[in-house]
C-alpha cells in the first residue's frame, strides 16, 4: 500500500497521516524503549515524525518505512536524551524500583510474583544501560533488521553493529547473573 | 535457571510492548506535529497542499441507521471515517461513513424509488501471507503483539466482484483458540452498517491509539473490536480479554 502511496516526491497531508495512524504505536514504543520516560518520549516522537516528513522523499525502498522510521526514532530519542538528562542519570518515572526489589527476597515468593516484577526488572536492567546498546537491541531484536539494515541505517560499520550487540547481551545477562536481587529471573549466583 | 535466563528476549519484547502512556493523545501529537511542520519557513509552501482523498467523491448515501428513534453521533479517530451508534429499543446499530457530515438524520434518506439491489459475487480464496500480499494491491499489515502463542494458519483473500479488497487472517493456538483480523481496503467513499441485540451483546467505546474503536461483547463470550484507519478498515475477533484485544489492534503495523 504504501509502495502505491507514494509515488510523487513529497507526501501529501492525507498520506503523511496515513503512515503517522500506521507508525504512531510503533514509533512511540521505539522512543519509550530508548527514553524509558514518557515526557520524552513524546518530544522525540513528535520530532521523529517531522523529521521523517522531510526525509521522505530521500527514502527509496518504501517497503521499508518501518525499519527507516524506528531508526530516526532511537537517533532522536538518543539526542533528546542526552540534551535533556545525560545519558547516566536516572529519570523521573524509575525512583521506586529499588523498593520495590529489596521487598521480594525469598525466590519462592519471589516466583509468585514475577510476572508483575519482569517488566519492572527488566526495564531497570535496559535503563543501566549505554543507550547506544539499548538502540540495537531494539533494531535487532525487536524489529528483527539485519546487521547490515542497522549499520547502513545508523551509518555504523558492521563491525561497531557487531561489537555493540555483543555488548549489550552481555550486560543484559551480566546484569541478570551478578545482581543478587535478580537471581529469581534466571541469575546464577557467584 | 538457564531457561530462565534464555527468556530476556521475550522479556525485552514484552517491555518494548509496555511503554507507559503517552500525556498527549494522538490526535494532540498529530496537531503539534502539524504546527511544527508549518512553523517551518521551508516547508510552508509545499506543506499539505491538498486533501485529495475524498474531496471530490461524491456517493450516495444509504443510511440505514436514520430510520433509529435515537442518534449518539461519535466521531472516530480521524477526519476521516466517522462512526455512529444508534440505539432503538433492543437493537444497537453500529454505521461507518466517510462523509464530514453531520450524524444521520431523516433528511438524509434516499429516495426510495431509486434504491436497488445489487447481487455481488463473492469469492473466498485460502492462501499464505505472501501469495495473498502478492495478490492483492494494498499493504496487509500484522500485529506484532501475540498473547497466546498465537500462529498464523492461513489468510482469505475475499474477492468481490473480483476486486480482491479484503484479507481475513486467521490466528490460532494449541488450545484451538482462533483470532481473526479482517482488513477491509476502501479506497474510496463506503457506508457499511451492523446490528446487534442489546440483550446479547454489549457495545462501547474503547480508547485505541488515543483514538476510538468499537468494543463488543457477545453472550458467547466472544469479542470484536472495529476501527478505521484512513482507506481501511478493520476488524478483530476472538475470545481474549478486552486488554489483549485492544494490545493486538494497537501493534498491527
Amino acid at each position: 500500500m504504501l509502495k502505491k502511496f507514494f509515488r510523487k516526491t513529497e507526501p501529501t497531508e492525507e498520506e503523511f497521516r496515513l503512515v503517522y495512524d500506521m507508525f504512531y504505536s510503533r514509533v512511540y514504543r521505539d522512543v519509550y524503549f530508548i527514553t524509558k520516560d514518557s515526557h520524552l518520549a513524546q518530544d522525540a516522537l513528535q520530532e521523529t515524525f517531522v523529521k521523517a516528513y522531510k526525509h521522505m522523499h530521500n527514502l527509496d525502498d518504501k517497503g521499508r518505512m518501518g525499519a527507516w522510521l524506528s531508526t530516526i526514532a532511537t537517533r532522536t530519542a538518543i539526542d533528546i536524551l542526552r540534551k535533556r538528562k545525560g545519558t547516566n542519570e536516572f529519570l523521573t518515572d524509575d525512583i521506586t524500583v529499588q523498593e520495590r526489589h529489596t521487598q521480594v527476597k525469598d525466590p519462592d515468593v519471589s516466583f509468585l510474583v514475577e510476572s508483575n516484577f519482569v517488566k519492572e526488572e527488566i526495564n531497570d536492567v535496559l535503563r543501566e544501560m549505554k543507550v547506544e546498546y539499548r538502540e540495537v537491541l531494539l533494531l535487532r531484536y525487536i524489529h528483527e533488521l539485519t546487521i547490515k539494515e542497522i549499520a547502513t541505517n545508523l551509518d555504523l560499520t558492521e563491525g561497531t553493529v557487531k561489537t555493540r550487540l555483543h555488548r549489550a547481551r552481555n550486560a543484559m545477562k551480566e546484569k541478570v547473573e551478578n545482581d543478587p536481587q535478580r537471581q529469581w529471573i534466571g541469575g546464577e549466583k557467584q | 535457571m538457564t531457561n530462565k535466563l534464555n527468556n530476556w528476549e521475550s522479556w525485552l519484547k514484552e517491555d518494548y510492548q509496555s511503554p507507559a502512556p503517552a500525556h498527549l493523545s494522538k490526535e494532540e501529537n498529530w496537531r503539534e506535529i502539524k504546527a511544527s511542520l508549518t512553523n517551518t519557513s521551508s516547508t510552508k509552501k509545499r506543506l499539505f497542499p491538498k486533501k485529495s482523498l475524498l474531496a471530490v467523491a461524491v456517493f450516495a448515501l444509504i443510511i440505514f441507521g436514520s430510520v433509529f428513534a435515537s442518534s449518539n453521533q461519535i466521531q472516530a479517530f480521524d477526519w476521516f471515517v466517522k462512526m455512529f451508534v444508534t440505539t432503538d429499543g433492543d437493537t444497537t446499530q453500529i454505521s461507518q461513513t466517510t462523509t464530514d457530515g453531520e450524524s444521520p438524520s431523516s433528511s438524509d434518506l434516499p429516495d426510495l424509488d431509486k434504491i436497488t439491489t445489487e447481487e455481488i459475487e463473492v469469492e473466498r480464496t485460502e492462501m499464505s501471507f505472501d501469495k495473498a500480499q502478492e495478490e492483492t494491491n494494498f499493504y496487509i499489515a500484522k500485529p506484532t503483539f501475540n498473547p497466546n502463542n498465537y500462529q498464523l494458519k492461513y489468510v482469505e483473500v475475499v474477492s468481490k466482484d473480483s476486486e480482491k479488497n479484503q484479507v481475513q487472517l486467521y490466528y490460532e493456538n494449541g488450545q484451538s483458540e482462533t483470532v481473526v483480523l479482517t482488513q477491509t481496503f476502501q479506497p474510496n467513499d463506503f457506508a457499511s452498517a451492523k446490528v446487534v441485540d442489546n440483550e446479547d451483546t454489549n457495545v462501547k467505546i474503547v480508547d485505541l491509539d488515543g483514538g476510538e474503536a468499537r468494543f463488543i461483547e457477545f453472550k458467547d463470550n466472544s469479542k470484536q473490536l472495529i476501527w478505521s484507519t484512513p482507506q481501511m478498515n478493520w476488524l478483530l475477533e476472538g475470545k481474549l480479554p478486552e486488554k489483549d484485544m485492544i494490545k493486538i489492534a494497537e501493534s498491527i503495523e
